[in-house]
């Protein structure tokens, strides 16, 4: 009774650690695969906000609201328009 | 076209608000006449339909209509009254405008850009709007801006105007159609109110004109070049359509160069410097009129915007070269050289600027020498 429930013990640890292994080796290959043709789930898991630059240049822009750079980003040092005085004087009137 | 139309018993020098009531007041009155007409529209009456025609000409009074109220009641804010301080009737293919405030100079200078605005708003009728998308010529206005007194009769219904001044201003406008730039004319004395005041108008040297039923021959001077800008003070539905058609308009037309002004005008407030597209728009329209004024000095401004002072330098030259009394023009070369470390060329580009009565150009002169006695001291 000894003998077997021991090598029951010893079978489920064996499969336990091959279990684990198995596991292990997965996630390295999902990792090494990142932007070399891994299925979609993985380029999901994978992708960082803000990281657009990394991202195909074909892709299709990420959805309204969702990766928003800042825009002071897109459009550097260009004044409000409101603010802008014309280089040329152009008054509404003489006096 | 236009005469044909007029009321009964109105002649050329007698416009305004119907007779048989007794006058208010009667007198002799300062008053800015400005005479709007439709360019070569005998020409469109002949080649179109009765009720195509109709609709051209009615297209016509739309403009002027949504245009006047909206310059004089919103850009302008309701500061001036109809009747009182001005007053407008489209007649046939033709506009007559009278401004009689106590400003004669002010007048001048409202007529003159409300006349630049209306070419604006007529290039962007549905009419034109047709013409421009087939790559045909875009129908044009001319106008004739004249000063001068007036016998005013005040009625209930407004004043009736007649005098020698009106048939002058007629004719100021009828040779206003074989102009070679912005096709609006003043008088020597609608000139001599403005020119001195005014930086953002470019005028053509004296020409003289004749004209039926003026005995001698009268001088005229065309706007060339306007920093006006035309968008800001178009009705928005106006200015939208006109802003669509501006850069078509400019790559396929080189005559109408007043469009390329207002685009860059418009363009710079818009966004705040003058961009890459823009530069490119002022380097063609130089390859055929070396001397555009609003095309080199943009030009100009780019490269100083881009740091490239060397070329904005030769921009700022060749303008100055071709339109030395241009009072901002020097301005912003003595800031382009005083950038540079030309303290001496700078100086006099700002002494030449002052002489044109900018006042800023002291500050900068001022500026200038200050930096240029820190070395030795």
């Amino acid at each position: 009774m000894m003998t077997n429930s021991f090598f029951f013990l010893f079978r489920c640890m064996l499969v336990m650690c091959a279990v684990s292994l198995f596991s292990a080796g997965c996630e390295e290959s999902s990792t090494t695969s990142r932007g070399g043709g891994a299925g979609p789930s993985s380029l999901e898991t994978g992708k960082v906000i803000g990281d657009e630059k990394e991202s195909d240049p074909g892709a299709t822009p990420p959805a309204e609201g969702t990766n928003v750079p800042d825009p002071a980003e897109i459009v550097p040092n260009v004044p409000d328009p409101a603010e802008v005085v014309p280089h040329v004087p152009d008054p509404a009137e003489i006096e | 076209m236009g005469s044909s139309s007029k009321r009964e018993g109105e002649s050329r020098d007698e416009v305004s608000a119907p007779a048989g009531s007794q006058p208010k007041w009667e007198g002799p009155l300062d008053t800015a006449i400005m005479f709007v007409d439709l360019v070569d529209s005998s020409v469109f009456a002949s080649v179109l339909g009765l009720k195509e025609y109709s609709d051209y000409v009615e297209s016509f009074h739309e403009v002027v209509r949504v245009q006047c109220e909206h310059f004089f009641e919103h850009y302008l804010r309701g500061k001036y009254e109809r009747v009182r301080d001005y007053e407008y009737f489209v007649i046939g293919d033709e506009l007559v405008f009278f401004m009689h405030t106590a400003k004669p100079s002010n007048d001048v200078y409202l007529l003159a850009t409300l006349g630049i605005t209306l070419k604006a708003a007529w290039f962007a009728s549905p009419f034109n709007r047709e013409r421009v998308e087939r790559r045909s010529a875009a129908a044009e206005i001319a106008v004739g801006i004249n000063f001068g007194t007036v016998w005013a009769r005040q009625l209930e219904s407004g004043f009736k105007m007649q005098g020698y001044a009106i048939n002058l201003a007629k004719r100021i406008e009828s040779h206003s159609r074989d102009g070679h730039h912005f096709r609006i004319f003043l008088s020597d004395t609608a000139y001599n109110l403005l020119h001195a005041r005014m930086r953002n108008l470019l005028f053509s040297d004296r020409e003289f004109a004749t004209g039926k039923g003026i005995l001698s021959r009268f001088s005229v001077y065309e706007i060339v070049d306007a920093f006006v800008d035309s968008v800001e003070r178009l009705a928005p539905e106006i200015a939208e359509l006109f802003e669509e058609l501006m850069g078509a308009a400019i790559d396929s037309n080189s005559r109408d160069l007043w469009i390329h002004s207002a685009y860059q005008v418009a363009g710079e407030k818009r966004h705040g410097g003058v961009t890459e597209e823009a530069a490119g728009r002022c380097r063609r329209v130089l390859n055929y009129q070396p001397e555009n004024a609003v095309a080199l000095y943009y030009l100009a401004q780019f490269y100083r915007e881009q740091e490239n002072l060397e070329l904005a330098e030769i921009s700022y030259s060749q303008l100055l070269r071709a339109w030395p009394d241009f009072g901002h023009g020097h301005l912003e070369f003595g800031k382009c050289l005083t950038e540079m470390g030309k303290e001496k060329e700078a100086r006099t580009a700002y002494l030449r600027a002052e002489r044109l009565g900018i006042e800023e150009a002291a500050e900068g002169r001022t500026q200038g020498e200050g930096l240029e006695k820190t070395p030795e001291q």
